[in-house]
């Protein structure tokens, strides 16, 4: 067994490195050789290094630097292998060197390290680790089922949560449990979401003494009868009805000139040779049927005659004074003319 | 002022023109001018058809009873004023026409040229000294049933 020489000594733990009253001084120098960059297992140097307890413990560095987060998958696989060998503080070595690992969830897992444990030896944790871990271990277990049940756990808690439900049967009466209250909750929240919409209805109308299965079809038909009565289609028309002119439209574009015009052509139709000068010819007129008035003298000489072929004419006063008759005979006529 | 609105002006204009210079009513006429002869001419149907005499022919009743027909009818009555060398045409029922024409007039007596045409063409050509305001007639064109009578009469 290789020891220290004389005056070899423990070098002290950096001030840096947490310190626990349950850690063993093989965990110690464990810890010291993981820190320092010389150590190499596989060389054999740790011996001055490890008692033999800590050779026992002592794991090759690669194994020890997965711890640290650096660590390759197949070395991931022998670290797992050393965990599962028992090596129950290894978790806590891992959150004492404060490295992420990549393989925390399966370190966790493969300890399957109750809560109670982690809290006795881990009272003087760096503050962001104990706020990680005390945030999954602090709430009661009442509270920290709820939040599993109603999905609001997640990660390495809601994996450690769902392993202590499947193990313990007062958890899984908790979470039945919780999962009643959780439906009746929500029931009445739905329920308690109808809202009496008739009152505000009603009040707004004036019927809010009338209940609302009653058909108030009557009462508002009766309402609008009530009021006075409105000629929509009158009012429609007076609003939109053309402005009214004060004189027809014809007289408006003109109607006085119009009317002189017509005035123009009675005249002429009914005073006879108007428009006639004088000596013009022009076909008579018939006046009006007035009463024939014949002077008491009436001497008409005919200075000449002439009829047509087989037409006798024959000139005669019958009384004296009387008029004077051209008898003209056309019996015998034969169509001739002058 | 629109289109229309001056087509009408001016179409009043117009006629206003034509008018403006001779309007006097034919007694004034007779009065104020002594060369211008109102000339009456009257058709009347004598007809076995009807009987009595017209009331407008009362005038003529007593010339009428040398003729055998029972009834006389006035038919129309149409008027001209003619100036001398004027003429009228009347239209006279059985397709004729009459046209007088003023030859001469003076305070006295007034002379007339009057030709009768029918459908044919003319059948008498006389020419009247008539006295002032005296009548004649022309009578014996045939008509349906009887015979037509045409007093004339030109008073001044």
């Amino acid at each position: 067994m290789n020891e220290p020489g004389p005056g070899a000594s423990l070098e002290v733990m950096p001030p840096s490195l947490p310190t626990a009253p349950a850690l063993t001084d093989a965990e110690r120098r464990l810890l010291l050789a993981v820190d320092d960059p010389q150590y190499d297992g596989a060389s054999g140097a740790s011996d001055r290094w490890f008692s033999a307890e800590v050779q026992e413990l002592r794991l090759p560095g690669e194994r020890l630097r997965a711890l640290l987060g650096a660590a390759r998958v197949d070395v991931r696989d022998d670290v797992m292998d050393v965990i599962d060998g028992g090596f129950e503080r290894l978790g806590f070595l891992r959150e004492a060197l404060a490295g992420d690992v990549d393989v925390v969830q399966d370190v966790f897992d493969a300890l399957d390290t109750p809560a109670v444990p982690l809290r006795d030896v881990l009272p003087d944790a760096p503050a962001d680790l104990m706020a990680s871990i005390w945030a999954g271990i602090e709430d009661s277990d009442a509270m920290l089922l709820s939040a599993f049940g109603d999905g609001e756990v997640h990660g390495p808690r809601r994996a450690l949560v769902s392993r202590t439900a499947l193990r313990e049967a007062a958890a899984q009466s908790q979470l039945q449990a919780h999962a009643r209250i959780g439906a009746q909750v929500r029931d009445a929240a739905v329920q308690g979401a109808e809202v009496d919409l008739w009152a505000a209805i009603g009040a707004s109308i004036g019927a809010d003494d009338v209940e609302p299965e009653n058909d108030v079809g009557d009462e508002l038909r009766e309402a609008v009868s009530a009021l006075p009565g409105i000629d929509v289609a009158a009012e429609v028309m007076a609003a939109v009805a053309p402005r009214e002119r004060s004189m027809p439209r014809w007289v408006a574009l003109g109607g006085p000139i119009v009317a002189l015009a017509m005035a123009a052509l009675v005249l002429l139709a009914v005073v006879p040779n108007l428009a006639m000068p004088p000596g013009a010819s022009s076909k008579a007129s018939i006046a009006q049927f007035a009463p024939f008035v014949m002077s008491a003298v009436n001497d008409a000489q005919v200075e000449d005659l002439e009829t047509a072929h087989d037409v006798v004419a024959q000139v005669v006063q019958f009384d004296d004074g009387g008029p004077t008759f051209i008898l003209v005979d056309e019996s015998g006529a034969s169509g001739g003319t002058l | 002022m629109t289109f229309l609105q001056r087509l009408l002006l001016g179409a009043f204009l117009g006629l206003a023109s034509l008018s403006a210079p001779v309007f006097v009513p034919s007694a004034q006429a007779a009065d104020a001018l002594p060369n211008k002869v109102q000339l009456s001419v009257l058709v009347v149907h004598a007809t076995d058809s009807e009987s009595g005499v017209d009331p407008r022919l009362a005038s003529l009743a007593s010339s009428f009873r040398y003729f055998k027909y029972k009834g006389y009818r006035l038919l129309s009555e149409q008027r001209s004023d003619l100036a001398v060398n004027g003429a009228a045409t009347y239209p006279v029922e059985g397709g004729r026409k009459l046209k007088v024409t003023l030859l001469s007039m003076d305070d006295a007596r007034a002379k007339l040229h009057v030709e009768m045409s029918n459908e044919q063409g003319k059948v008498l050509d006389t020419t009247v000294n008539i006295n002032r305001d005296g009548t004649f007639i022309i009578s014996g064109p045939r008509y349906k049933d009887g015979i037509l009578m045409l007093p004339l009469r030109a008073s001044y």
